[in-house]
């Protein structure tokens, strides 16, 4: 650095707004990038976009024609081993209690817990009853929801969820009402359902029969979850007990959570906040090969909102309802743990199978992000390189991409949507799946790219506002074209 | 502390865009432990804006900022063209740092003043970067100390020792109000080598333009 001149600035302009001029390409034209002949598998279904057919094993939309060819399903952790060992693995460093907040709200929460050690079902409403009267937002039936979620079935509004969804809410009513011969062949049913969206009401139950997590079966059902909720609450009290963590851990959560899609009032509720922070506490010191990183705790969020919004009723908004007055309500804390248990084992499920996205030097992203550059060099040679050209590395836009699932990209409401499709092709789903997601995501901006420089490149590319005008539809469509991409380039993947 | 407010200070200026002779682009990396608000201090700095709640930057975020100076000697205009490469702090992303200051010219590193620790990584940091400078080229190292809005002076001390014995600039800056963050910019402006400007392609387009019309 040469002599030090005491220049005068004089103005400056801050080009954090590139997209002035590019109006245009904010339209969402997801068969651009397509070759003619796929057009019209994914212009086609104007109104609800289609699972396209290419995959013969999977080309029916009619599920009950399925059971001649069913998938291989490879999983075997929905009875009672998955995960069995949680207090085995505890290991309690730190010697220093760090202050956090809500450490009060812990101590109570673990003393309720110890106060009824052998049951997680909800407690008898006594006096507490006069002071804070049930919110109105919280389903009467709240209490038989924890018990056993699919108690919502009886007290469904039919006709108005058929007004909703037509005939698809039909077929997964049927198969959630049904009295399962083979677990399998119902969950091959609901993964190809769900791929097309699951119904708002019903998402919950499909969310975590999709992750193995809830069994499908009836008699199991209400046995196994609250198995699993007071696994979960044992080895929270295990956890906490003498006020000992991971000072580094804990420390890492406490300064993630207040900035978790802090400018949506649900998760900036302490309650809420806690409860996250716990869940993820927990996973970390379980995992202590990864432990915590961040962009896990954005992964949390869906489960949440989605589980959560499980016990309200219609009327109530997730994301815009003040619950201030609703975490002060009975039934709350009720709900809330059990939200919490059902989320920290749905997490688990999911980063099981992208955990090596989280361990040292993240070798799951940079596989991710190489077969990204291959297959996007299959579907678009010339944007590959043009980015080139330009000096610009897949790593520098498409590490966030991979590290948090695209949920930076886009809105909750749309994320959820797309984990519908991610959940019904778990377990590869968030892994394989994705990339091809990525690449359809990408594509969709290929003309505008081609005519940026680096500069451009990366701010367009970080930039998350060139999706804040996208819907459901939007969602559909990507998803789609990544489906076209999977069934032509599955077997460009890498897999170590 | 010199405190003018920034927002005085910017609204004084004219509104106009200049037009100048020479630019360059200068690359700058923000290194530092996780929330010690290295992305808030770039958007004060780029944007004149604060969010509390900001999200954790993933990988690393890249911010664009036009800067112009006049030259006192001279009086000529000059565009500097920031990159600015703002990373992820948690340890887990530490692996891709040398992807993002590799061609830094100034590296910026953060530290909170109101947490001693997050000094420790700072030191680190410098480390690391004056290792590099030994076999590569030369990076310009600043230390900041920021939220210093929060700061007790608690941990004056700790910090001059260490400030002493690495013998690097340091600057004191409140992200959040603004504080000290003008100062620093202006630093990395005033020390940068008159070498590295070329001319300007403002000045070029605007050629162009005139004898397109001239000739039409």
């Amino acid at each position: 650095m040469g002599r030090r001149k005491g220049y005068q600035k004089i103005t400056e302009m801050s080009q954090v707004d590139h997209k002035s001029n590019k109006g245009g390409l904010m339209q969402a034209n997801g068969s651009g990038s397509l070759p003619f002949f796929f057009k019209s598998l994914t212009n086609g279904s104007s109104n609800s976009v289609d699972r396209p057919s290419i995959d013969s094993r999977r080309s029916s939309h009619r599920w009950d024609s399925e059971t001649s060819s069913p998938k291989p399903m490879k999983f075997q952790d929905d009875d009672e081993d998955w995960d069995d060992d949680i207090l085995s693995d505890l290991t309690i460093k730190g010697e220093k209690f760090p202050p956090f907040r809500g450490d009060d709200d812990t101590t109570k929460y673990l003393n309720s817990i110890v106060n009824q050690p052998d049951s997680i079902s909800v407690k008898e409403p006594t006096v507490e009853l006069q002071k804070s009267p049930l919110n109105k937002s919280i389903r009467k039936n709240f209490k038989s929801l924890i018990k056993d979620p699919l108690s919502l079935l009886s007290d469904l509004d039919l006709a108005e969820e058929k007004k909703i969804y037509g005939v698809k809410f039909e077929k997964f009513y049927s198969i959630l009402q049904d009295e399962q011969t083979n677990e399998e062949q119902e969950l091959n049913k609901l993964q190809n359902l769900s791929w097309n969206g699951i119904p708002k009401r019903l998402r919950m139950i499909i969310w975590q029969m999709l992750l193995r997590y809830m069994p499908i079966n009836n008699s199991r059902r209400v046995a196994q979850l609250e198995r699993k909720r007071q696994e979960y609450q044992q080895s929270l009290s295990e956890m906490f007990k003498d006020s000992k963590k991971d000072n580094n851990v804990w420390h890492q959560i406490s300064i993630d959570i207040p900035r978790t899609n802090a400018h949506v009032k649900f998760f900036s509720n302490t309650k809420i906040q806690d409860s996250m922070s716990r869940i993820l506490y927990i996973w970390a010191i379980r995992h202590p090969a990864s432990g915590y990183v961040q962009g896990i705790n954005d992964l949390v969020t869906p489960f949440f909102h989605v589980f959560f919004e499980n016990y309200m009723e219609n009327d109530f908004n997730v994301q815009e309802d003040d619950i201030e007055e609703l975490s002060q309500s009975t039934g709350f804390e009720d709900i809330l743990k059990a939200v919490e248990a059902d989320t920290f084992w749905c997490l688990t499920k999911l980063l099981d199978t992208i955990q090596d996205n989280y361990i040292h030097e993240q070798p799951g992203i940079h596989r991710q992000i190489s077969n990204l550059v291959k297959i996007s060099e299959k579907v678009d040679n010339a944007l590959t390189e043009h980015l080139e050209e330009h000096g610009l590395q897949f790593i520098q836009f498409a590490f966030r991409w991979m590290n948090c699932l695209l949920m930076r990209e886009f809105r909750l409401e749309l994320v959820i949507r797309m984990w519908d499709t991610y959940l019904s092709e778990f377990p590869q789903g968030f892994k394989d799946f994705h990339v091809f997601v990525c690449c359809a995501f990408l594509m969709k901006f290929s003309e505008e790219l081609k005519e940026m420089e680096f500069q451009d490149l990366i701010m367009f590319l970080q930039d998350n506002s060139k999706t804040s005008h996208w819907n459901d539809k939007d969602i559909e469509l990507l998803l789609s074209e990544a489906f076209i991409w999977q069934s032509l380039y599955k077997n460009q993947l890498t897999y170590t | 502390m010199a405190r003018p407010s920034v927002q005085n200070k910017r609204s004084s200026q004219s509104l106009f865009t200049p037009i100048a002779s020479k630019e360059a682009d200068l690359k700058i990396v923000l290194l530092g432990e996780s929330a010690v608000g290295k992305s808030s201090l770039v958007t004060r700095f780029a944007s004149n804006a604060f969010d509390a709640d900001k999200e954790s930057t993933i990988g690393a975020a890249f911010i664009v900022k036009k800067y112009y100076v006049t030259d006192p000697e001279t009086n000529e205009v000059k565009l500097i063209n920031f990159q600015i490469w703002d990373t992820a702090g948690q340890e887990r992303y530490q692996s891709l740092a040398p992807m993002y200051y590799r061609n830094a010219s100034v590296a910026i590193i953060v530290f909170d003043l109101t947490d001693i620790s997050s000094l420790t990584k700072a030191e680190f940091w410098i480390a690391e970067l004056e290792a590099y400078n030994r076999e590569e080229h030369k990076i310009q190292i600043l230390l900041v100390g920021n939220k210093s809005d929060l700061s007790k002076n608690e941990n004056d001390n700790q910090i001059s020792e260490t400030v002493e014995r690495l013998k690097v600039p340091y600057f004191k800056t409140s992200a959040k109000e603004g504080t000290g963050v003008d100062e620093l910019f202006k630093y990395i402006v005033d020390s940068i080598d008159d070498g590295i400007f070329v001319e300007s392609r403002e000045t070029l387009d605007l050629d162009q333009k005139s004898k397109k019309s001239s000739c039409c």
